[in-house]
């Protein structure tokens, strides 16, 4: 982490050092953003309304929702047409819908599910660097390339077993966290109001190593999904805890996938 | 009697001083005199709306917005031709012709008010009406008039396009036309061409006719020189005058051009009176004649002159004088030589002369080395007339023999008038062309006069023992010239030359230096691989940047070109290259006709030489060629205390859509919402430019362009800006 943080602030200072008769957007080569990245999903990742229905095996899938990340960037423009951007990312979520719970009494009743997904953070410290075409830096379109440390922090899991002859059971699994590198290719635009604000957007492709199980975002946050056979000899605290990570990993990378940015900031 | 005896005196002293006899010798360019008139001041919008108040509102609306149309756009290109830094006005010929129309409008007292001239800095034969009432005269027209009275025609025959309203009609007409109206609904392409040239030529015989009528016939101008006028117009295409060109013209220094390089027969002047006119927008000269001689009583006779001889032959000359500088502004060398030689014919030799011709003789040079001398000099096949044989000539002189006749020409005029700036700077960098773009180096030249006993020389010089040496060198040259091969006869150019050390030393300390930098644009361009990212440090902290052009289109309306927001933008640009100049702390004096008020007329002629010196420098591109107006720019740029002269601009188009390709792309599913995108965002190209000039040198020290597929929108547009300008403020570093 700190490696990364002093690369990043030594990546910025060169440019600066080389920037010397560099215009910027008169003579500013600092731009300080907030964007929004925007994930398009046609059955949200995030719901969890079905999971609580105990018959829910065909759920009620949420349809269409847009899920976010939010950045916090630093950009310096070091050469006319270049400019280096150092920033951190954010978002908080849910994981776990992707996971499907069968025990040995399954057959006769409801199988097992979650009490509900488990919360998810990411945060992901990234370092870019951007071309811009026609206009000088940071001013007009762009093609970015960005590297990207994301890490994940995902929650405890509290599976019910109703189908348990008995009372009605409850499994606790604890969550933990992992960690990931992703790579963005990215092209928009930045338009610069009153000298002064920054308008930016675009759009941007990523993938993320490990990848996870990913959801379908396009179809349905079960297909493709990991089965977990709780009475097998392989539900094991120690496993169970690799399919959620898997699932929270996989939660990331589709996070990562494709992105609309809008952004605003103030240049310096 | 004192208080009229007075002011009197004022303005007489007021009208010398104003128009100072020319000294032929130290020719200066025609430059505007008095105060500004309110043409060149006034804002294009007001203008447009001044005009716009006589269209009737009882009107169909589609009449009233073709109307509309004219004015918009008559305006705007009345507007970019008085800014153009080709008209003069107030000057000496503007006040002649001023004269012959207070003569034609004697009787028309309030129409004389309404009617302006202006001249015209071109050398073609022609004068143009507008339907604001400015007529402009070009020198051209001046210097092939044969008399006063036959100015007066063409003045007569305009003043008749303006009071008839011809401008205007005639583009009714043509809307009318190309949009089927009425009659013309049905017509085709040929049969449209055809009624708008019928229309055309149906007004030009009535401006003839009424000309005479109301206003030639009423004065005491010779009837038959209207009619002769028609034979100036007929061989307007020609030069001035017809005189057999002689080689001896291009002589000097050593060297004598071979007689085989002339050419035995010259092409005959081929011009007819009654030429096809189906097509054209003037009736032939014949039909012109005809309907002319109707309307003229040819018994009667009259004067040439009413103003005075004196003043028109001085206009003339003027006119004359003129033309060659703007044949070598326009980079026309082959009628820079041939309207010299006329002129030294016609009036005697002179300084401005030579000058004239060792500055198209070295210009020629460098595009004869670069071998894209068809891009100065046409081709002579096509050339009628004595002026055939001078262009014969440069066409058939190979590089070497160009370089060296114009480093001889140079040099020989830089002895005779060595306090000349400008003749030194020629003759430095002829020379300097001459090793740099060849292999000749001084061994390479003759040291004297080549052996003449085996043809006989011998005996001419015997012939001609006891006759002065001048007479003696005559005699061989002319000799030696019948014997010489063509490829040769430049290596005697400096003969005269190489026993004088002032010259020999150059040549010397000059090859060494092209020897030592092989190639330096190769050099340069070495320098600049993988720096194209990198700008550059000028550390000029004070330059004149000349009239900011703006131009907005709109490619999918009928119009294309956005005369308001044109000028509203320009406005704009100018505003934003002021607040940005300030912002880097760079003193920069912008040079526009807009900002002046009617007492400037100093500047008024200061802007119109730098952009004269720009358009010439624009069209030397990156060849070495001393501008012609090195010896005019000087002076101005001094008054300004820089050097540097830069000009910019924006031109910004939006983009017409492509709707068979989108119908096309969006029969498929996947691109949809691009085809939509697309529809919904217009698209734009633009393209910025911004030079600066170093007029000492004629050095292009900064040449930004800039393209970019978006609109001109103010972010950036100051980004271009603000960059352009700190790379000029910005110090090199050591």
């Amino acid at each position: 982490m700190r490696k990364i943080i002093i690369a990043s602030l030594a990546l910025l200072f060169a440019g600066s050092l080389k920037a010397q008769e560099v215009p910027g957007y008169l003579g500013k080569r600092w731009a300080f953003t907030y964007d929004m990245a925007l994930m398009p999903t046609f059955f949200n990742p995030n719901s969890s309304g079905y999971v609580n229905e105990g018959e829910s095996y065909a759920f009620a899938a949420v349809p269409f929702s847009v899920s976010f990340k939010h950045y916090l960037n630093a950009e310096y423009a070091f050469s006319k047409k270049s400019s280096v951007k150092a920033g951190i990312g954010f978002f908080n979520s849910v994981y776990g819908n992707n996971l499907n719970f069968r025990d040995f009494f399954f057959g006769g009743g409801q199988p097992p599910y979650l009490t509900d997904l488990g919360s998810l953070n990411n945060l992901s410290l990234h370092v870019s660097i951007k071309s811009y075409r026609e206009h000088y830096a940071p001013l007009g379109a762009y093609f970015e390339f960005k590297l990207g440390l994301e890490m994940v922090n995902y929650g405890d899991l509290e599976i019910n077993l109703p189908a348990t002859p008995g009372a009605e059971a409850t499994r606790q699994i604890a969550g933990g966290s992992a960690t990931g590198l992703a790579a963005y290719l990215g092209w928009g635009n930045t338009r610069v109001i009153n000298d002064q604000w920054f308008l930016l957007y675009g759009i941007e492709f990523g993938y993320m190593y490990p990848s996870g199980t990913s959801n379908n975002l396009f179809t349905s946050a079960f297909d493709g999904g990991e089965t977990i056979f709780l009475d097998a000899s392989e539900a094991s605290e120690a496993s169970i805890q690799a399919s959620m990570e898997e699932s929270a990993l996989g939660r990331v990378f589709s996070q990562a996938l494709v992105n609309f940015r809008i952004g605003v900031g103030i240049l310096q | 009697m004192r208080k009229i005896l007075w002011p009197t005196l004022l303005v007489l002293l007021g009208i010398f001083s104003a128009n100072g006899q020319q000294n032929w010798e130290n020719y200066q360019p025609l430059v505007s005199e008095g105060p500004i008139p309110d043409d060149f001041t006034l804002a294009y919008a007001e203008k447009f709306a001044r005009e716009a108040q006589q269209i009737d509102q009882g009107e169909r609306r589609k009449d009233r917005k073709r109307q509309e149309d004219f004015y918009k756009q008559s305006e705007y290109f009345l507007n970019n031709l008085l800014m153009s830094g080709d008209i003069v006005f107030g000057d000496t010929i503007s006040e002649f012709c001023d004269r012959v129309l207070d003569i034609l409008l004697k009787d028309e007292p309030e129409l004389r008010k309404k009617v302006r001239i202006y001249v015209v800095k071109s050398p073609l034969v022609n004068a143009f009406a507008t339907n604001s009432g400015i007529i402009f005269v070009n020198l051209g027209l001046i210097a092939q008039v044969e008399n006063e009275a036959q100015l007066a025609t063409v003045l007569a025959h305009e003043l008749v396009h303006y009071t008839e309203k011809h401008v205007i009609n005639e583009f009714l007409e043509e809307k009318r036309v190309e949009e089927g109206d009425d009659l013309f609904s049905s017509t085709n392409n040929d049969d449209q061409l055809s009624q708008m040239s019928n229309y055309s030529k149906k007004l030009e015989l009535e401006a003839d006719e009424l000309g005479l009528e109301q206003f030639y016939n009423k004065t005491n101008y010779s009837p038959i020189e209207a009619l002769y006028v028609m034979d100036v117009l007929q061989y307007s295409y020609l030069p001035f005058n017809e005189i057999l060109f002689e080689k001896e013209f291009l002589e000097c220094g050593g060297y004598t051009i071979p007689r085989s390089m002339l050419l035995d027969e010259l092409s005959p002047i081929t011009a007819e009176d009654d030429y096809d006119d189906s097509l054209s927008t003037h009736p032939n000269i014949r039909t012109r004649k005809k309907s002319i001689t109707k309307h003229l009583n040819l018994k009667e006779k009259g004067e040439k002159y009413l103003v005075g001889e004196d003043y028109f032959n001085y206009c003339q000359r003027l006119a004359r004088y003129e033309n060659t500088r703007i044949y070598l502004e326009r980079r026309e060398y082959g009628k820079v030589v041939y309207n010299a030689f006329l002129l030294e014919k016609t009036y005697g030799p002179d300084r401005y002369q030579r000058l004239s011709v060792a500055k198209a003789l070295h210009a020629l040079s460098v595009y004869k080395a670069e071998k894209v001398s068809y891009r100065v000099l046409r081709r002579y096949q096509p050339v009628e007339g004595e002026s055939q044989q001078s262009y014969a000539l440069l066409n058939k002189f190979s590089p070497e023999a160009a370089l060296a006749i114009a480093t001889a020409y140079a040099y020989e005029y830089h002895k005779d008038y060595p306090g000349d700036a400008t003749g030194k700077r020629l003759f430095e960098q002829s020379l300097f062309n001459l090793v740099d773009l060849s292999d000749l180096r001084e061994e390479d030249f003759e040291n004297e006069l080549p052996d003449t006993s085996g043809f006989s020389l011998d005996s001419i010089l015997n012939e001609n023992e006891g006759r002065s040496s001048k007479i003696a060198r005559i005699k061989t040259q002319k000799a030696v010239s019948e014997e010489l091969a063509e490829d040769d006869f430049y290596k005697y150019a400096f003969v005269p030359f190489l026993e004088d050390t002032a010259f020999t030393n150059k040549f010397e300390s000059y090859s060494e230096l092209a020897d030592e930098e092989e190639d330096p644009w190769a050099e340069a361009q070495k320098e600049d691989e993988g720096k194209y990212d990198d700008n550059k440090a000028l550390g000029i902290d004070k330059l004149v940047c000349v009239t900011p052009q703006y131009l907005k289109i709109d490619e999918s309306s009928d119009d294309e070109i956005k005369y308001f927001s044109s000028r509203e933008r320009q406005e704009r640009y100018r505003y934003y290259l002021g607040e940005l100049a300030n912002k880097v702390r760079l003193d920069m004096d912008l040079a526009d006709y807009k900002d002046l008020n009617p007492t400037q007329t100093e500047r008024f002629n200061d802007i119109s030489l730098m952009k004269a010196w720009l358009f010439e420098r624009f069209g030397h591109r990156n060849y070495n060629v001393v501008n012609s107006g090195h010896d005019f720019i000087q002076g101005v740029l001094e008054k300004y205390d820089t050097p540097y002269l830069s000009t910019t601009g924006n031109l910004t188009a939006k983009q017409k859509e492509d709707y068979y390709s989108l119908c096309l792309s969006s029969c498929l599913v996947f691109p949809i919402p691009f085809v939509i995108a697309d529809l919904a965002i217009p698209d734009y190209e633009s393209f910025n430019y911004f030079f600066v000039f170093d007029v000492r040198n004629s050095d292009a020290l900064l040449a930004e362009y800039n393209y970019y597929s978006s609109s001109d929108a103010q972010d950036f547009i100051r980004s271009i800006i603000y960059n352009n300008f700190l790379q000029i403020v910005s110090t090199p570093k050591k």
